[in-house]
C-alpha cells in the first residue's frame, strides 16, 4: 500500500520534464538580458530601474504587445498603445522567406521614412537563431514552427541598408517575415492633476506607471511607489541588495491617480536594522 | 568580470537542466518554467558574484525561482483559491500510473505557496527549516501549508477510496 507521500514522489518523478539543452538556456537568458536592457535605455536610473523595468514590461503584456504582419497591404500594425508606448506602422508590403543555415535577406528597397524593420522570426528545426543585432532565439524540436518558435522583434534600419541576415548554425531551418516600418513612440497622457501616466520609454518615467493588477486590470502606480529605497552608499546599497526582499502591495489607479483599481505586488529590499 | 562569466555560464550548463526540471514541477507548464528559470538566472547573473560567494548558489537560485514563481502567480490571477480538478484524462493502461496521474492533476490546482511547499519538500527534499527560509516565512506556516496541501490531495484524489492511504507518521 502507498502511501500519499510516496504517490507524490512518484507522480513527480513520473511528470519530470525532460529538459533541453542547457546551451540553449544560456543564449535565451542573454538574449533576454539584451531585450531588457534594450528597453531600459533611456529609463530612470539607479535603484528604480529594475522595478521601472517591471512595470514596464507589465505594461507591455497589458498592452497585447504588436500584432504580427499578415497582409500585403501596407497598415498600421500596433493595437492602440498605452500611452508613451510604440507604434509600429508598415511601410510596404512583407516579405517571407524559408531558409536553412544563416542566410542574408533581400528585402528590396526601403520606402521613404522606414526606420526600422519589423521581423517575424521562426524556428523550424531545433537551433539557435541570432538576428542582425545580436539578439538571438534558442528553439528545441518542441519549438519548431510553434508559437514558441517564434520571435517578433523591431530591428533598427540603417540608411541604404536593403538586407538583414539570419545567422545559425549548421543546417537549422526557419522562416523569416520581414516588413519596413516606422516606429513612433506616442505621448504619456497628463491627467487633471497634471500627472503624467503611461510607460516609460527612451523618455524616461511618468508619474503614474502602467501595470497589471492582480484582478487583471491594467491601471497605473505611481512611481514613487516602484522605487527602491535609495541607499546613502554603495556598500549599504549592496547589503540591501543581499538582504531579504519584502513583497510590497502597492496601490494601482486609473489615470486619474486617485481611484484605486487593485493591486500591484513588487519586492522592495528590505533595509537593514 | 571574465571569470564570474566563465562560471555563471559553467553553472547554467551543469545545472540549468536540473533548475528547469524543478520550475517544471512548479508550474506544469515548459514554456512557463523556461520562463521561470531565464528570469532567475537574469536576476542572478548581474551579482553573479555575491551568489557564488554564498554556500548554496544553486539553492540560492531554487529561492528566486520560487519567488518568481509566486509573484507570477500573483501577478497573473486575481486570487489563489484551488481550482476544480480538471475532467478524467486519457486512461493509462495502469492503475498505478493513473493515480500518479491523479496526484499530479491535483498538484496542479492546488493555491500555489501549498504546491511550492510540497515540491519543495518531496521533489527537492528540502527540510522544512530551509523551505521557511526560501519562503521567508516561519517553520510552522510551512508545516501548516504541507499540511493543508496534503490534505486537499487527499480528499480530492481519493475521496472514494480513503481507505488505501495512510501518512508516514
Amino acid at each position: 500500500m502507498s502511501t500519499l507521500e510516496d504517490l507524490i514522489r512518484d507522480s513527480m518523478r513520473l511528470h519530470e520534464l525532460h529538459a533541453p539543452n542547457p546551451s540553449g538556456l544560456l543564449s535565451a537568458v542573454a538574449s533576454r538580458e539584451q531585450a531588457r536592457r534594450r528597453r531600459l535605455q533611456g529609463a530612470a536610473a539607479g535603484g528604480a530601474v529594475a522595478v521601472v523595468a517591471s512595470a514596464f514590461l507589465a505594461a507591455n503584456m497589458a498592452a497585447g504587445g504588436q500584432q504580427h504582419p499578415g497582409g500585403a497591404t501596407p497598415s498600421v500594425t500596433a493595437a492602440t498603445p498605452l500611452p508613451g508606448g510604440d507604434v509600429v506602422s508598415h511601410l510596404a508590403a512583407p516579405v517571407t522567406v524559408n531558409r536553412t543555415g544563416s542566410a542574408v535577406v533581400e528585402i528590396g528597397a526601403a520606402p521613404a521614412g522606414a526606420d526600422h524593420l519589423d521581423i517575424e522570426l521562426t524556428c523550424l528545426s531545433a537551433g539557435t537563431f541570432t538576428v542582425a543585432d545580436g539578439a538571438s532565439m534558442s528553439c528545441s524540436t518542441a519549438d519548431a514552427a510553434s508559437d514558441t518558435g517564434t520571435m517578433t522583434y523591431e530591428l533598427h534600419l540603417d540608411p541604404g541598408q536593403h538586407t538583414t541576415t539570419i545567422t545559425t548554425a549548421g543546417e537549422s531551418r526557419w522562416r523569416l517575415t520581414v516588413t519596413y516600418s516606422t516606429v513612433r513612440t506616442t505621448a504619456w497622457g497628463v491627467n487633471k492633476a497634471g500627472q503624467t501616466f503611461g510607460v516609460a520609454n527612451a523618455n524616461g518615467t511618468p508619474t503614474l506607471v502602467a501595470v497589471d493588477a492582480t484582478n487583471g486590470k491594467t491601471g497605473y502606480a505611481y512611481a514613487r511607489d516602484l522605487d527602491q529605497p535609495q541607499a546613502a552608499n554603495p556598500s549599504e546599497a549592496l547589503a540591501w541588495q543581499n538582504g531579504p526582499q519584502k513583497e510590497i502591495d502597492v496601490p494601482v489607479y486609473t489615470s486619474d491617480g486617485k481611484t484605486v483599481i487593485g493591486t500591484f505586488v513588487t519586492h522592495r529590499a528590505a533595509p537593514p536594522k | 568580470v571574465g571569470e564570474q562569466q566563465a562560471d555563471f555560464e559553467a553553472f547554467v550548463a551543469s545545472r540549468g537542466a536540473a533548475l528547469l526540471r524543478f520550475a517544471f514541477m512548479l508550474t506544469h507548464d515548459r514554456g512557463r518554467a523556461e520562463d521561470l528559470v531565464q528570469e532567475a538566472l537574469v536576476k542572478v547573473h548581474r551579482r553573479w558574484g555575491r551568489v557564488v560567494a554564498a554556500e548554496q548558489p544553486e539553492a540560492y537560485v531554487r529561492g528566486i525561482v520560487t519567488h518568481e514563481f509566486l509573484s507570477w502567480r500573483r501577478r497573473c490571477s486575481s486570487g489563489e483559491t484551488p481550482g476544480v480538478i480538471p475532467s478524467k484524462p486519457v486512461q493509462d493502461p495502469s492503475a498505478a500510473v493513473d493515480e500518479r496521474d491523479a496526484v499530479w492533476r491535483a498538484l496542479a490546482v492546488l493555491p500555489p505557496r501549498q504546491r511550492a511547499v510540497l515540491v519543495l519538500r518531496f521533489y527537492e527534499d528540502m527540510p522544512d527549516a530551509q523551505i521557511a527560509s526560501v519562503l521567508e516565512c516561519a517553520v510552522g506556516t510551512v508545516a501548516s501549508l504541507a499540511s493543508r496541501g496534503l490534505a486537499t490531495l487527499r480528499a480530492q484524489s481519493w475521496a472514494d477510496r480513503p481507505d488505501t492511504l495512510r501518512t508516514e507518521p
